[in-house]
């Protein structure tokens, strides 16, 4: 019963987003006005929370009559990742990403009540549980034969983390919603005074998210994975990379449209780029056309919808903004190095950055129809030989583009001798402290960072000097990049690994660690057996021990390798271990210099974001 | 109004010219890590031309696995049920290796051998234990 009642509630969500679109639609055309009150976004909200609870309940009890808890839970699973199962598939993670766009409605409708606004996030939920009722409903069940037990969660998920970086995650792609719909609002009602900084401020709360999202995916997968990588180029991270550096380019265009009335065509370009972004990320992952360590079923009819959901969205959109009358100050009134160049530079290379990035992800797909069906990857090489350059200028012009004022008041050029004087005293103390290991990518990523540290420094002193307002928000964000480059930049220059097959009482070592390989213990838990691996290591001043795991999950037949892990700002050591060989094991054991600081770098940059909202005056 | 032209011509004119350089930037870096994706038969029909590592996949022979007992090196076989490859490896093999189960191997291709040196193992796989590529060559 209770499944039946969640798919009810579920189209009756469609049904009332639909309505009112539809409604609004027909009396706008006739009377210029809408009849249906934007208050509707209490049931709406409600109705979705329903068949989400519903779905939840399914999960709790153990229904597997619904096919979506069958092939995804199981009985002996414990029940916080019961839970969290909801969001193991896609037929659940799209009612997760349809609950927080009608979450983020509601908050929409509680701050600003901008009906336009919440017409066209009807629209954008209309059309995706219309996707999810008509192609992936979860509470589809088997009957009359329904299995016993269930096929569970995929261990790999089966983690700490997998309950917080999906929900995280989306609830940044679906916060991206509002820009989207803001900037459409804008185009059919020219009223709309504060858009922009509205805009702006629904950006960085969805950039927010998205960074710590992306970041705990980066950290979940850099311990549970087991070979110590922290990024993999793997599509699925592309799909939630490229909307993050689109919001990126789009927080700081809408600053410059309503602070200098600006850019304000090019933001709301951005807020439709940004959205369709993620929705191509959406279609590469749930299409399953192309490989990904993150698999969902494949399933081309799907993929279809999807695709006509983005060329929809495309060109509704376009069709809105060509009827928009959106006018721009020229940009070009001041001298090249004031602020306005400044965003132009950053706009210019993330949105390079974003298209490079996304270029590489579907290139697979554009090769295969080209040449008949050959199959190509493109390595990890090329992300990196792309990307690092490109980031390079980022951060080159980031610190005096800080530092810069808008062209209404003139940026000294003093002000330039003092920066550089900076930046060199920091490049070189910067590099007098890694001498030891000095090499070309760790003088380039101390000259990347000194470049940002350079500008926010010499920007606090002059706010303080003027008596003016130190913009602690983004000195925050601004500083975790900086430290997050430090961490990509010293952990790729500086790491060291080895390879054996580890016998006891038979030592290794690494740089200063002593390792020794203990023995195993078989050890049952609630839903899988695992051996024990115990490793000795011995460092200069501490002993500890340290233990590594396979596990075997006899549902899903499947084995998992958790790796030993001794993490510290200064340096992880990470063991993880292949097959028992005989009286040994085969080992891998990596040191990773300050890999830390990339995750502390994201905590930082979105401590930042959320920093904003304290100012926000609409919210 | 003139200086004002010419100051809108220098934007775009950067932003012609940043593109152009990505343009080029990126044309390089996919022509060298472009990674084709072969079965044990294109490898005998059709064997790679150039130095880019390749892609290799099928499933691995039963029986066919063999590990050195001093080191890290691993050789097994990959068929795709009419040809069949040997491939060289020395590390760590991945959970989900397992014979007559699909897997990718990325590496070097040696003609003369007729095998793979490998840097990666892949057993990414759907519920069959069968890679998307491999599946393909597979019904080939």
């Amino acid at each position: 019963m209770i499944p039946e009642i969640g798919l009810l509630f579920l189209v009756l969500a469609f049904t009332i987003s639909s309505f009112y679109v539809l409604g609004n639609s027909f009396s706008f055309y006739r009377n210029n006005n809408f009849i249906i009150s934007p208050k509707i976004v209490y049931p709406f909200f409600f109705s979705v929370l329903l068949s989400f609870i519903c779905l939840e309940i399914s999960f709790l009890t153990d229904d597997f009559s619904v096919l979506y808890v069958a092939n995804n839970s199981n009985e002996n699973l414990p029940d916080y990742y019961k839970f969290a199962a909801l969001w193991g598939g896609h037929e659940g993670s799209m009612l997760l990403y349809l609950l927080f766009i009608s979450l983020w409605t509601l908050i929409f409708f509680l701050k600003s009540q901008s009906s336009f606004g919440i017409f066209f996030l009807f629209v954008i939920f209309s059309l995706f549980s219309g996707f999810v009722i008509f192609t992936s409903n979860p509470f589809e069940r088997l009957l009359p034969f329904s299995p016993e037990g269930g096929l569970d969660l995929n261990p790999l998920l089966q983690d700490f983390a997998f309950t917080i970086h999906p929900p995280t995650l989306y609830l940044g792609y679906t916060a991206l919603t509002l820009p989207f719909a803001i900037a459409m609002a804008r185009c059919v009602d020219p009223s709309y005074k504060n858009w922009a900084s509205d805009l702006k401020n629904w950006s960085v709360i969805s950039w927010s998210f998205l960074t710590l999202g992306i970041a705990l995916g980066s950290w979940w997968a850099y311990y549970e994975l087991g070979w110590g990588g922290w990024w993999f180029w793997d599509p699925v991270e592309n799909s939630s990379l490229i909307p993050w550096l689109i919001a990126t380019a789009l927080i700081h265009s809408a600053i410059a449209t309503s602070k200098r009335n600006i850019f304000s065509k090019w933001t709301v370009l951005l807020s439709l780029g940004a959205i369709l972004s993620s929705y191509i990320g959406l279609f590469l992952v749930r299409s399953g056309i192309v490989t990904s360590v993150h698999t969902f079923a494949l399933d081309p009819e799907r993929g279809l919808i999807l695709l006509f959901i983005i060329l929809f969205v495309l060109i509704f959109s376009l069709i809105i903004y060509s009827s928009s009358k959106l006018t721009d100050l020229s940009y070009t009134n001041g001298s090249i190095l004031s602020r306005e160049f400044f965003f132009l530079i950053n706009n210019v290379f993330l949105i390079i950055l974003a298209v490079a990035i996304l270029f590489g992800t579907i290139y697979p797909i554009i090769y295969e129809i080209f040449s008949g069906g050959k199959d190509i990857s493109v390595g990890k090489p090329y992300f990196d030989s792309v990307t690092v350059p490109i980031a390079f200028f980022l951060a080159f012009f980031q610190g005096f583009g800080i530092l810069s004022n808008w062209s209404s008041r003139t940026t000294e050029t003093k002000n330039l001798y003092a920066y550089f004087a900076i930046l060199i005293l920091l490049t070189v103390s910067l590099s007098a402290l890694f001498l030891n290991n000095i090499s070309v990518s760790i003088m380039v990523t101390n000259l990347m960072i000194s470049s940002i540290l350079a500008g926010l420094i010499y920007y606090a002193f002059l706010q303080i000097k003027n008596s003016r307002k130190v913009n602690l928000s983004m000195g925050f964000s601004h500083f975790g990049i900086a430290v997050m480059i430090l961490g990509i930049g010293l952990v790729s220059s500086l790491e060291s690994q080895k390879e054996l097959i580890a016998f006891k009482e038979k030592p290794f070592e690494l740089k200063n660690y002593k390792i020794t390989y203990l023995g195993e213990e078989k050890n049952i838990a609630q839903n899988f057996s695992s051996d024990e691996v115990s490793f000795s290591v011995e460092n200069l001043n501490q002993e500890f021990n340290l233990i590594a795991e396979k596990r075997y999950y006899p549902v899903s037949k499947s084995i998992m390798t958790e790796a030993a892990i001794y993490p510290s700002i200064k340096e992880d050591l990470y063991i993880s271990i292949g097959d028992q060989v005989e009286e040994g094991w085969v080992v891998k054991a990596q040191l990773k210099p300050f890999v830390r600081l990339i995750w502390l770098g994201a905590l930082i940059m979105a401590f930042g974001g959320f920093l904003s909202l304290f100012r926000f005056k609409s919210l | 109004m003139k200086q004002h032209r010419l100051r809108r011509l220098y934007g775009v004119l950067f932003i012609v010219f940043c593109s152009a350089l990505a343009f080029v930037l990126v044309y390089f870096a996919i022509r060298d890590n472009v990674n084709l994706f072969y079965s044990p038969s294109d490898l005998f029909e059709n064997p790679p031309q150039g130095r880019n590592a390749i892609r290799a996949g099928g499933l691995v022979e039963i029986g066919s696995l063999r590990r050195s007992t001093d080191s890290l090196e691993i050789e097994f076989i990959i068929t795709d049920l009419k040809k069949s490859i040997a491939v060289n490896y020395t590390g760590i093999l991945p959970d989900l290796f397992k014979e007559n189960a699909g897997v990718v191997a990325t590496g070097y291709f040696d003609k003369n051998k007729m095998s793979l040196d490998a840097y990666q193992i892949l057993a990414k796989h759907d519920e069959n234990y069968v890679p998307k590529e491999v599946k393909k060559a597979l019904e080939k």
